[in-house]
């Protein structure tokens, strides 16, 4: 028993060295849901730079569509915000500021922190209380193409 | 149930001004972990009224209590214990030994129906030779007997009371003593051992999971996301896989904290009411830090975003357990040598009762029984030899490996080993009165007592943990205020120290005050001194165990200790240094005269004298097969010899002043004669028929064949090697000179009385002395030495004197002693180094934050400091004594 225990000391000892030595962002830093939950439709090409239009949203709880600049296939500066309720909403209009790019991405955000406050940085996008939601592992958020 | 004996060593507390008989308990102590859980225990219990002395020894987990019985008492003391938050138990101990000469024997009388029944059965019993004493209890129906086992047994008292017209059989009662005791004590460790186990595994199987989230990247992501997928599908809504993941250790952390830890809060809570701390007060403090923080970030959301640190917490407990648990086990290992003692002992014997040879358990065996053992079989009890005849091997007892010739009237051994002969004998010595469980209960003695290097670490022990608190805190506060002011709020760890780099890392990622926080707990936990309270005992329990191993009964662990410091040692020669039996050494015949013809007339006329001299010439002459003829007008005169007619012939033997009244001439033979005296041998002369000389015979107490080994070897170990004797200083300087004694360490012609004031005198010019005698005539010196070793000879141990007992006559062990006592006490300071090592060089690292990516590793260091004291300790199993045993 005490050769198995020291085994698993050592072990531990070792996992926990290399394991402190190779923390990384995890792939999914938002709030998880179900598909049957949280849902995006809207057309993936759209006309003008000025509004979005938004087919239908199902959050979990309350929420944001959030749009931002396509920077490079990532999101970049946000451009859009349209606060929603917790639920299905439909035929909603994200009104669009300083859209500088000719692809956006649209993503849906959970309304977290203070209510009706945006509470997102993407630069402490994994802390930050109003996190995207996660559908199947991936972000639930498109890319439009404005025309 | 308590020792009752009459305490006359020195106790810890300040004794009352009255010398009233004090009683002395022995209480097994469970629950204590460490050198402050033992300063409490004692704390507690000195402080009651009555109470004058109570000594813990962790390793043995025993308390021994002294006090007076008129105001303290054993219920007051458990109760003490209790309260300070132990689990005490009194252990049944020996019974006040009776009379080695006297037997006791309580019989069942059936067929008792009245008074006159009773006296005739007590009659009856009282006109047997032997029997002292026979009392009858009508009510219970039994009879109490007390007799002399040499003259009668229980068989006898049994038929004498069915000649009387009744029945009778030996009444069975429960034997009290150490042993019963012990084996409470031993099956209470045992379930405490296997709940520790449990407690352990579920520790485990609850921490790897834990660790797993909380530091292996893939499964640190994957199980929380998994969960928060499972949660989201099946409760609905949207979950934070690291608000689950906090969730899962939450869970899995709290069985730990609170169920497994609880015993971490109780020594804490227990400690804390006697405003003392403990090793359960720095894991309760160290492990409640990290959790109830990591309860806070996971409960309250303005702190959400904050890190969790539950895995500290329960692999710090893991982690302590674990070292617990070894070092449970390796205790264990260090009571072996008592194990080894217990399991000599035979289980069952075979004695004669209503004329019928039957088996039945040792324990049933009383003073009196007649013993049948048979070939290869176990000697049960200690008795003297009735009948037939036998070779022992009592190897088992005095390490001697000739077996030893038995025939009627010797002394058996318990748990020796009969050879190939078949005997009965007389049991003398059963239960607790055995050579075996005398041996037992005095290396048990031994193994929990304190030697006084342990005070060193209960001082230590006494102000660490209000240190280490304070230290803990001051390391957190410095961290708190001083690192940013160092090295900014956000410090970038490649700019740092490298020493710092820890710690800036952990600052830049949480912030200074959950840096601090961690580093502070790591200190909290990594200072714990409860490998220094194992320092000592665990290496007194095993040194002590392999003495006894080595047929050299330590007796207390002072004697252990005294023992290395020894720089004189003095030497009894009669019977220590000699064999204290003179012995034919030499022979010298005149013309036409042979050794038999010589020694037929000196042991003829020997045999009827009563002076020492002539059992050395009887006893030679036995040996060659002389047939002694009879003596015709002996007479002894005093300061001469004797005198006799053998075989028609006038035989004068003693002297020189003999030889002279006689007129024989030895003027030819002066030279040899002074040369053997010279030699410390005595010279007597035969002369035949008033004028002739037929030879001369040399006796001498000679050397035992390893004193010049031993007495070499001690001087070369650097002790200075004295002897003392009362001989003249002639005799005394020619055996000093064959043991390799110099000249000037010879102190001769000292009577008795005055072998303490030598021993005194070295002492006084700053030796310390021990002293080597046969524990009876040199009780005042082995008192007066700073170690007094008796030299025992199986049965016959003086134990109750001097610190130190060698079964065997072999002064060998003197230099064993001595260099297991040096081992030893180079364990005890290997441990302390071990123990106070780990304390001086890990609170530094652990303040400095070099263990801030793994606060629980504190608990890792503090298990291995434990584990590898005990460990060092048991490793003084493999001594080896430096002086070869005799060959088998």
């Amino acid at each position: 028993m005490k050769t198995k225990l020291l085994f698993a000391f050592v072990l531990i000892a070792a996992v926990a060295l290399v394991s402190g030595c190779t923390a990384e962002t995890p792939k999914v830093w938002g709030y998880v849901t179900a598909a049957d939950s949280a849902q995006l439709e809207l057309a993936e090409e759209q006309t003008g730079n000025t509004s979005l239009a938004v087919d239908r949203v199902l959050a979990p709880e309350n929420a944001w569509i959030v749009v931002h600049l396509d920077d490079n296939g990532k999101p970049g500066d946000r451009v859009g915000l349209l606060a929603i309720e917790k639920g299905e909403s439909a035929d909603l209009t994200v009104p669009l500021e300083g859209v500088t790019t000719e692809k956006v991405i649209v993503a849906v955000h959970a309304d977290r922190g203070a209510e009706g406050e945006y509470d997102f940085n993407m630069m402490e996008k994994e802390t930050s209380p109003d996190r995207p939601f996660f559908v199947d592992g991936a972000e639930l958020a498109k890319v439009v193409t404005l025309k | 149930m308590e020792t009752m004996k009459t305490n006359n060593e020195p106790v810890n507390m300040p004794m009352p001004p009255a010398a009233t008989a004090l009683t002395e308990s022995v209480i097994a102590v469970g629950g204590m972990t460490c050198a402050s859980c033992v300063a409490v225990v004692e704390k507690t219990v000195g402080k009651l009224p009555g109470v004058t002395g109570a000594t813990v020894n962790l390793a043995t987990e025993r308390l021994t209590a002294t006090y007076d019985p008129a105001v303290a008492d054993i219920a007051a003391i458990v109760a003490a214990v209790k309260s300070a938050g132990y689990e005490p138990m009194p252990l049944e101990a020996a019974a006040p030994a009776g009379s080695a000469s006297v037997g006791k024997v309580t019989l069942a009388v059936i067929g008792m129906t009245c008074a006159s029944c009773s006296a005739v059965v007590e009659k009856t019993l009282g006109k047997l030779a032997g029997v002292t004493l026979a009392s009858v209890n009508l009510a219970n129906e039994t009879v109490a007997i007390e007799f002399d086992p040499t003259l009668v047994g229980v068989d006898g008292l049994i038929s004498a009371i069915k000649g009387a017209g009744y029945d009778a059989i030996v009444k069975v009662e429960k034997v009290l003593g150490a042993t019963s005791g012990s084996d409470a004590q031993a099956e209470a460790q045992a379930k405490a051992y296997a709940h520790e186990k449990m407690m352990f595994r579920w520790s485990l199987a609850l921490s790897v999971p834990l660790f797993i989230i909380a530091m292996v990247p893939p499964f640190m992501e994957s199980i929380p996301m998994a969960l928060a997928e499972w949660l989201a599908s099946t409760v609905g809504g949207a979950w934070d896989p690291m608000q689950v993941g906090k969730y899962i250790m939450f869970a899995l952390s709290t069985p730990v904290q609170f169920i497994i830890g609880a015993r971490f809060y109780r020594g804490a809570w227990h400690s804390l009411k006697r405003m003392t701390g403990n090793m359960d007060s720095l894991i309760a403090i160290g492990t409640s830090a990290a959790y109830f923080f990591s309860v806070a970030t996971t409960f309250i959301p303005a702190l959400q975003m904050e890190p969790v640190f539950y895995e500290t917490s329960a692999l710090l407990i893991t982690f302590v357990l674990l070292g617990k648990l070894l070092e449970a086990r390796a205790k264990g290992r260090a009571g072996d040598a008592i194990k080894k003692l217990m399991g000599l002992a035979a289980k069952t014997a075979r004695v004669v009762r209503g004329g019928e040879e039957i088996d039945i358990p040792i324990e049933l065996v009383v003073t009196g029984d007649t013993v049948i053992v048979r070939p290869g079989e176990k000697v049960p009890v200690d008795g003297v030899v009735l009948d037939g005849h036998s070779a022992v091997d009592e190897s088992m007892l005095t390490g001697e490996s000739i077996p030893v010739e038995k025939n009627a009237g010797d002394t058996v051994i318990g748990a020796t080993m009969n050879k190939l002969g078949a005997f009965s004998f007389r049991a003398t010595k059963v239960g607790f009165d055995t050579a075996l469980a005398q041996i037992i209960r005095l290396v048990e003695d031994a193994q929990g007592s304190k030697a006084p290097v342990q005070r060193f670490a209960d001082r230590i022990s006494a102000v660490f943990v209000p240190f280490v608190i304070g230290a803990a805190l001051l390391t957190f506060v410095f961290w708190l205020l001083a690192g940013p002011a160092i090295f900014g709020a956000s410090p970038d760890p490649a700019a740092v120290f490298v020493l710092f780099e820890p710690i800036a890392m952990a600052a830049a990622t949480m912030g200074w005050p959950i840096a601090a926080l961690l580093v502070g707990i790591a200190v909290v936990v990594i200072a714990c001194p409860c490998a220094l309270g194992l320092a000592t005992p665990t290496a007194i329990m095993v040194g002590t165990g392999k003495g006894a191993e080595h047929g050299i009964l330590i007796k207390s662990g002072d004697a252990l200790e005294t023992a290395y410091k020894i720089s004189a040692i003095v030497f009894d020669k009669t019977g220590t240094l000699t064999h204290g039996k003179p012995v034919v050494t030499d022979i010298v015949l005149a013309d036409g005269h042979d050794v038999t013809r010589m020694f037929t007339m000196a042991a003829a006329l020997e045999r009827s004298s009563e002076h020492p001299l002539a059992e050395a010439i009887v006893a030679r002459a036995k040996a060659d097969g002389i047939e002694l003829p009879d003596v015709e007008g002996f007479a002894a005169i005093p300061g001469h010899g004797v005198e006799g007619t053998v075989n028609g012939m006038r035989v004068t033997f003693g002297n020189r002043k003999l030889m002279n009244r006689e007129q024989i001439e030895v003027s030819a033979y002066e030279q040899q004669i002074r040369e053997l005296e010279d030699q410390g041998k005595t010279v007597m002369l035969v002369g035949v028929n008033g004028s002739k000389l037929a030879g001369l015979i040399a006796v001498a107490d000679t050397l035992k064949d390893n004193s010049h080994e031993a007495v070499e070897r001690l001087t070369a170990i650097g002790v200075e090697v004295y002897m003392i004797t009362g001989d003249n200083g002639r005799t005394a300087r020619a055996i000093a000179e064959q043991a390799g004694i110099a000249s000037d360490h010879v102190l001769a012609e000292v009577l008795p009385e005055h072998k303490a004031e030598e021993v005194a005198k070295l002492q006084a010019v700053g030796k310390v002395v021990a002293m080597v005698g046969d524990g009876i005539n040199d009780t005042p010196a082995l008192a007066q030495a700073d170690v007094g070793i008796a030299m025992g000879a199986g049965t016959d141990v003086a134990m109750e004197t001097g610190g130190i007992v060698l079964i065997k006559n072999d002064l060998r062990d003197v230099v064993t002693a001595i260099e297991l006592s040096r081992s030893t006490m180079r364990k005890i300071r290997q441990n302390f180094f071990w123990a106070l090592g780990y304390n001086t060089v890990l609170i530094p690292i652990a303040a400095i934050g070099l263990l801030s990516p793994f606060p629980w590793m504190a608990g890792v260091a503090m298990a291995f400091s434990s584990v590898s004291v005990v460990t060092n300790s048991l490793l003084l199993r493999g001594f080896k004594p430096s002086l070869a045993r005799r060959a088998a």
